[in-house]
């Protein structure tokens, strides 16, 4: 405000005037509505913003006796041993994959699913569906991943029984103890309980579709399938875009609970995400600096990551979120 | 499973991560240890012959409690509290004859096991801090709760009501036993767990140490009634098929402490040293590859095991992690007498 009222008295005196004196017309106008959102700035600034002051850890070799401000400086030691040991490189490429499988996953299963539902008629089965398929999303992941445990178990788990009475196997597979199964593991049991949940976002895009469209398209000739692809997917476009663009700041988390419910000694190699990374050799030593450093680069990429499908989405046709 | 099973399985007592030389008393941290090449090798022979469970590596604590619970295991390598809540659901069944006793193991090579250690309780304790205005007071307060009246009050509770003199030896009826059980009665009582935090008489097996002046046992536990009254029938059968007083005559007694016991020394490293660090990397690692040498097929066995040490070897402080503790240790066996 002092800024503006200096350029004021530099120049183009009567246009900057006008504009301030309209902004605090404007403000004082809606001074409810800013008062309400002072609460929402506060939370964010509490809980976003002065938690970065913590990372100031990251340089340190932190000791919670001595403090923030008492700890030895130690510079980019903590981010040199990260990128030193192989188990961490080995968990930013799990990470990757993991995430990635599920972004594509969930994507994909939750539009299928909200199409299809979309186009039920009979609103009894659709909302029975519905039911059904979004509740595994309140089970919270440690029963969750109980149930993946139970299905998948070699000796008595449902599918290595179907598989063996259709004589597809001799013997039981250990899903959950062969890396090379874990990350489709990760992601299907992602699809079972989000899918649901996932799916309402975009149903409910499309019940902001016009009914004319759909009319239209009839009247012009086209079939179901021609209706989905012509109308239905083009209309709830932005929506899916968006979802996209916020997931794939999420690529650099791949779950904590998740994974970590699910990662044991056998399939560890393919199951040490950051997040597992973390938790074991810096949370659970203590190593707060260590913890912060790797979380600092989670967050840098993350930050990227967002930045650059953001501007992917402008590029191709215009629509950002940011 | 990363270091106490090849320790105690070749005959070393509890030193945590280290494996301690009974007469040079060097530590070496076990996961480099021959032994546990042994204990890989077992291993892995177990698991090519299908002896292993299949989902020994991929269970969760909950799942393998499930599983004894369930009956269906035959055996187990574990701590009895570990997996004491299975042992219970089973007694609850009534399936008795699929419980669970203890037998100490080792491969043929032990000269002796070493199950059973000295009994270390470790509670927070009481300390008296620098700005205390009268410490020799306070010092001869502890050492009054250290009297044997006071140990009989805290530890059996009070006379006439909580046990009786017969003969000079103390003596419960069996609803004073019962009542000995029952936390709650024990907590209004005042005896009992409310004494934990000061100097309080351990149970041992040397006798010097276990009774009273008066010849009577500072802990009710080593009382015979308290056996008689606490094993299950199941168990007083087994007692009497290989005639042994109790479950624990299987092992060889209790050895005595000849030096800080190997667990304690992490504890008294600094916790952002390499030394300190290093244990929880080594552990991690360990996890990993005792998994992966198990289940491979036999012949790869040697290369894992290569590897498998090739990667302990580059964790940063580990070597000196034993330096460090086979000197603790030898300089604390001046302090313990024999």
């Amino acid at each position: 405000m002092k800024a503006l009222s200096t350029q004021g008295q530099t120049g183009q005196g009567a246009r900057r005037l006008g504009k301030k004196k309209s902004f605090m017309r404007l403000a004082y106008e809606q001074r409810q509505l800013l008062v309400l959102c002072i609460p929402f700035l506060l939370f964010v600034l509490v809980f976003n913003y002065l938690p970065v002051v913590g990372w100031t850890m990251a340089f340190q070799n932190f000791s919670p006796a001595k403090g923030i401000f008492g700890s030895d400086f130690v510079g980019m030691a903590n981010f040199v041993e990260a990128f030193n040991d192989t188990n961490f490189l080995n968990a930013i490429r799990n990470t990757l994959s993991t995430s990635f499988l599920k972004i594509i996953f969930s994507f994909f299963s939750a539009i299928l699913l909200a199409v299809m539902l979309n186009e039920v008629r009979i609103i009894a089965f659709k909302r029975t569906v519905q039911t059904i398929s979004y509740l595994p999303y309140f089970v919270s992941w440690v029963v969750a991943s109980n149930i993946v445990y139970m299905v998948l178990s070699p000796s008595d788990g449902i599918i290595n029984i179907l598989l063996m009475k259709m004589g597809l196997i001799s013997e039981g597979v250990p899903f959950m103890g062969e890396p090379k199964y874990f990350y489709m593991i990760i992601a299907l049991s992602n699809v079972w309980k989000n899918v649901g949940w996932n799916a309402i976002i975009y149903l409910s895009a499309m019940t902001g579709i016009d009914q004319e469209l759909y009319e239209a398209a009839a009247v012009d000739g086209a079939g179901r399938i021609r209706r989905i692809l012509a109308v239905t997917i083009p209309c709830i476009m932005p929506t899916i875009k968006i979802m996209l663009v916020l997931q794939i700041g999420h690529l650099m988390n791949a779950g904590f609970e998740h994974v970590y419910l699910l990662s044991n000694p056998s399939n560890i190699s393919a199951s040490r995400t950051i997040d597992v990374y973390v938790y074991t050799y810096a949370m659970k030593g203590g190593r707060l600096s260590y913890g912060t450093a790797i979380g600092i680069f989670n967050s840098t990429v993350s930050i990227a990551l967002i930045m650059i499908s953001n501007w992917v989405s402008k590029k191709i046709d215009g629509y950002g979120i940011f | 499973m990363e270091y106490g099973a090849p320790r105690y399985l070749s005959g070393y007592p509890n030193d945590g991560v280290t494996m301690v030389d009974q007469e040079t008393l060097e530590a070496k941290v076990v996961m480099t240890t021959d032994a546990n090449k042994e204990y890989l090798k077992f291993m892995n022979e177990m698991w090519n012959l299908g002896y292993l469970d299949k989902e020994v590596f991929m269970q969760k604590d909950d799942q393998y409690k499930a599983k004894i619970a369930s009956g269906r295991v035959i055996g187990v390598y574990d701590q009895r509290w570990g997996i004491v809540d299975s042992l219970n659901a089973l007694e609850k069944i009534g399936k008795d004859d699929r419980n669970l006793v203890a037998f100490p193991v080792t491969i043929d090579s032990a000269e002796r096991e070493y199950y059973r250690g000295p009994y270390a309780i470790v509670m927070q304790g009481i300390s008296i801090t620098t700005s205390c205005k009268d410490p020799e007071g306070a010092f001869r307060f502890l050492d009054r709760m250290a009297a044997d009246d006071i140990q009989k009050l805290a530890i059996w509770g009070i006379e006439g009501e909580d046990y009786t003199l017969v003969d000079g030896k103390f003596t419960r009826t069996a609803e004073q036993w019962n009542n000995s059980f029952d936390l709650e009665y024990t907590r209004a009582q005042g005896s009992n767990d409310v004494f934990n935090n000061f100097p309080r008489r351990e149970r041992t097996d040397n006798e010097t140490y276990a009774k009273f002046d008066d010849g009577n046992w500072c802990n009710p536990s080593m009382d015979p009634e308290y056996a008689d009254l606490r094993y299950k029938d199941y168990e007083k059968q087994i007692l009497k098929d290989y005639n042994i007083k109790t479950l624990n005559d299987f092992f060889a007694p209790a050895y005595p402490a000849r030096y800080q016991p190997g667990w304690a020394v992490r504890q008294q490293l600094p916790q952002d040293s390499a030394e300190y660090i290093s244990i929880d990397k080594a552990l991690a690692i360990a996890n990993e590859w005792h998994a992966k040498i198990t289940q491979a097929p036999p012949g790869d066995f040697e290369t894992l095991w290569e590897q498998y040490q090739a990667e302990l070897t580059a964790v940063p402080g580990l070597a000196e992690y034993e330096a460090e503790a086979t000197r603790l240790t030898q300089e604390s066996a001046k302090y313990y007498g024999d």
